[in-house]
């Protein structure tokens, strides 16, 4: 016995090659990886009641859907970006945002609201890096209406938090990747109280002024200038009774009439796809696992089974010639190492098939969702347009009138013309919202 | 004694024939700008055409009054600045009325779309409920009525206000308070208005509509239906 181990001595450095790559292809084979639930991180909330004359309110715009635009429906596949998805995506997350921002109670209006929407304290927008079941990627910008930027194209991006899609009523709790929209509300506090609380009634006096001096030029113009640094500042105010001040103020209430409208439309197309989102992005995060894991899978059987194979061939003959024993070890090692490699070689492909199942089941999946979803943006970006058409034809004639008081109470009197009739809504095109 | 003073009403006469025929051109806002035209010469005029004699002041008619006196404006011959005003005032209040009023009309249906839909979801959480085999901890996740999307209960302690998370937006049966039984179970019933109710009909109305339990509080609404019925049937 002692005489035959000394002879396979000789043949360790193979037999240890093919046992090594056996071992490891094994253990490649069973390597998952454990998804931890995340930590979980939430808005932080409000402490103290914030004076009304320094509570911001808050435009969240639809974000970015970050579709690259010259690349074709193959590459955008590999890619995972699905276009109908992510304009859905693109609204929902403001939604999301918008509902974080709420619930920490420390701002004022929080609405979703399109980009024509200018005359807002703070101005969140947004832009899709990536998004998956598995991963988000946010680039968040946040300025005032003073054109001060709060949050510079910063990146902010979480796996998800795999509780949330252990069950339908826990995604409904718990957006997955909550922690992303939690992040970016407490830096927006934070940025927020750096300033000082003169530094936010400006804000606020600003967005007032702005939008007046958009609405009546002529009359609200010269309140407004810019400082050495490029931000808007407050020149002078105007008189408390002033008249063409009380009148624009009555409009911009309208004005926000007009964006709590457009919010609603976000927030039940939302709620709309709240639920199949939820599922799809779960059947998403299952596939792209699976189909990692295969891959990965794949890819160890492949390298280790060729390893061994060529493990088998190339090592060099360790045994004596006259030494027959050792030998015969040799030449099963060389077979079994051959036969291991190739079986793992075959494994491993099989592997790869497996992947491409997966992802073309995620992509099945996301053609149907994709069907699903696509008339309810459309639906959502028609209503929205054809609101915020009528109300700028609105704006139109309502800066008319405004121009005429002013002159009437300059002294320079205009004519009055009789009221025109109504104005049809323009009709929105289907694919307004492509 | 009581002979007429003829010279007198002559004058008036011819006074009056003078102010009347003065600025008689079609195109309503030469009068006024072809330059200031004195006040006290022109309230007859308005006078004459039926509206109002008081002198509007700028301000405008709220919500859209009578506003004679605008449409003389626009379409009579003598305008004063007042009146001018007083006219673009009112095309600006009617203006903002006609636009309120559709804007509610918009508003009101997204908060009917939203309350269908939310009425749709408890009826198929409760069926949801009944079917489930176990709940397991996602009993323990569903959102509660008042915790929003981020999972975060609705305090609102910076806020002088706490707003409507979903836009402020209330259909018109959820503006009204008693009415407001969007997502707690009693929605998708016709549940009666309740300014006719009795003692005991506003008891049982009160009860349901403060019950949390929503088994107990759709039998409490059925109550309320049921007495509301034999109620009226007598």
């Amino acid at each position: 016995m002692r005489e035959l181990m000394h002879e396979l001595r000789w043949a360790r450095p193979l037999v240890l090659a093919v046992a090594g790559c056996a071992a490891l292809l094994a253990a490649g084979g069973c390597v998952m990886q454990e998804s931890k639930p995340l930590p979980r991180l939430n808005p932080v909330q409000a402490d103290r009641q914030i004076p009304p004359d320094e509570l911001l309110d808050v435009a969240v715009h639809p974000f970015d859907p970050g579709i690259p635009p010259n690349l074709d429906a193959k590459a955008l596949d590999k890619q995972r970006i699905n276009p109908d998805i992510r304009q859905a995506e693109s609204r929902y997350m403001a939604t999301l945002l918008r509902g974080t921002l709420e619930s920490s109670g420390q701002w004022g209006a929080v609405r979703v609201a399109p980009e024509i929407a200018q005359s807002i304290d703070v101005i969140v927008s947004g832009r899709i890096i990536e998004s998956t079941g598995a991963k988000l990627a946010l680039e968040v910008t946040v300025r005032d209406s003073t054109g001060r930027v709060w949050i510079d194209a910063r990146r902010y991006q979480s796996p998800p938090d795999t509780g949330a899609y252990k069950t339908d009523a826990a995604l409904k709790a718990r957006d997955p990747f909550q922690n992303v929209y939690s992040a970016i509300a407490n830096d927006m506090v934070a940025a927020r109280e750096a300033l000082q609380a003169g530094d936010r009634r400006d804000i606020r006096r600003v967005t007032q002024l702005a939008f007046a001096g958009d609405l009546a030029p002529a009359a609200m113009g010269g309140y407004l200038a810019k400082d050495p640094k490029g931000l808007v500042k407050v020149a002078r105010l105007p008189a408390a009774d002033d008249p063409i001040a009380t009148r624009v103020e009555r409009i911009r209430q309208r004005d926000a009439g007009v964006i709590d409208t457009v919010n609603g439309y976000y927030a039940n197309f939302s709620d709309q796809m709240s639920l199949s989102y939820g599922q799809w992005r779960r059947a998403s995060f299952e596939e792209i696992e699976k189909e990692q894991r295969a891959l990965n899978q794949a890819r160890t059987r492949t390298y280790l089974g060729a390893a061994a194979v060529l493990a088998s061939v190339f090592v060099p003959n360790q045994c004596n010639v006259y030494d027959y024993n050792c030998q015969r070890v040799q030449s099963a090692a060389r077979y079994g190492g051959a036969i291991g490699g190739t079986a793992a070689v075959l494994s491993g492909l099989k592997k790869y098939a497996d992947a491409k199942v997966h992802a073309q089941a995620l992509k099945e999946m996301s053609d149907t969702f994709q069907s699903e979803v696509a008339p309810q943006v459309i639906d959502v970006e028609g209503r929205t347009l054809k609101l915020t058409g009528t109300a700028e034809e609105q704006y139109r004639e309502w800066r008319r009138m405004l121009h005429d008081l002013y002159l009437e109470e300059n002294g320079t009197p205009v004519r009055v013309e009789p009221e025109p009739a109504p104005v049809p809504p323009v009709p929105v095109a289907v694919d307004a919202a492509h | 004694m009581a002979a007429p003073n003829y010279s007198l009403l002559v004058g008036a006469l011819l006074l009056s024939a003078g102010c009347a025929s003065s600025p008689s051109s079609p195109s309503r806002g030469q009068g006024g700008a072809g330059g200031a035209v004195p006040t006290a010469a022109t309230q007859p005029a308005t006078a004459s055409t039926g509206a109002a004699a008081d002198p509007v002041s700028g301000a405008a008619p709220a919500g859209g009054g009578p506003g004679a006196a605008a449409e003389a404006g626009a379409n009579g011959p003598g305008q004063t600045s007042d009146e001018r005003r007083a006219a673009i005032d009112k095309q600006l209040n009617d203006s903002l009325g006609s636009f309120d009023a559709e804007l509610r009309t918009e508003q009101q249906r997204v908060a009917q779309e939203r309350d269908a839909r939310r009425a749709t979801a408890t009826a198929d959480e409760k069926g949801a409920d009944k079917s489930a085999d176990s709940p397991g901890t996602a009993s323990t996740e569903a959102p509660q009525e008042d915790t929003d999307r981020s999972g975060v209960p609705g305090r609102h302690p910076g806020r002088a206000k706490p707003r409507d998370p979903s836009g402020d937006l209330k259909s018109e049966k959820a503006g009204k308070k008693p009415d407001d039984n969007a997502g707690n179970g009693a929605s998708a019933r016709e549940i009666p208005d309740g300014s006719d109710d009795d003692v005991v009909a506003r008891r049982l109305r009160q009860a349901a509509q403060q019950e949390t339990d929503p088994e107990l509080k759709e039998k409490l609404w059925q109550e309320y239906i049921d007495y509301k019925r034999n109620a009226q049937g007598k």
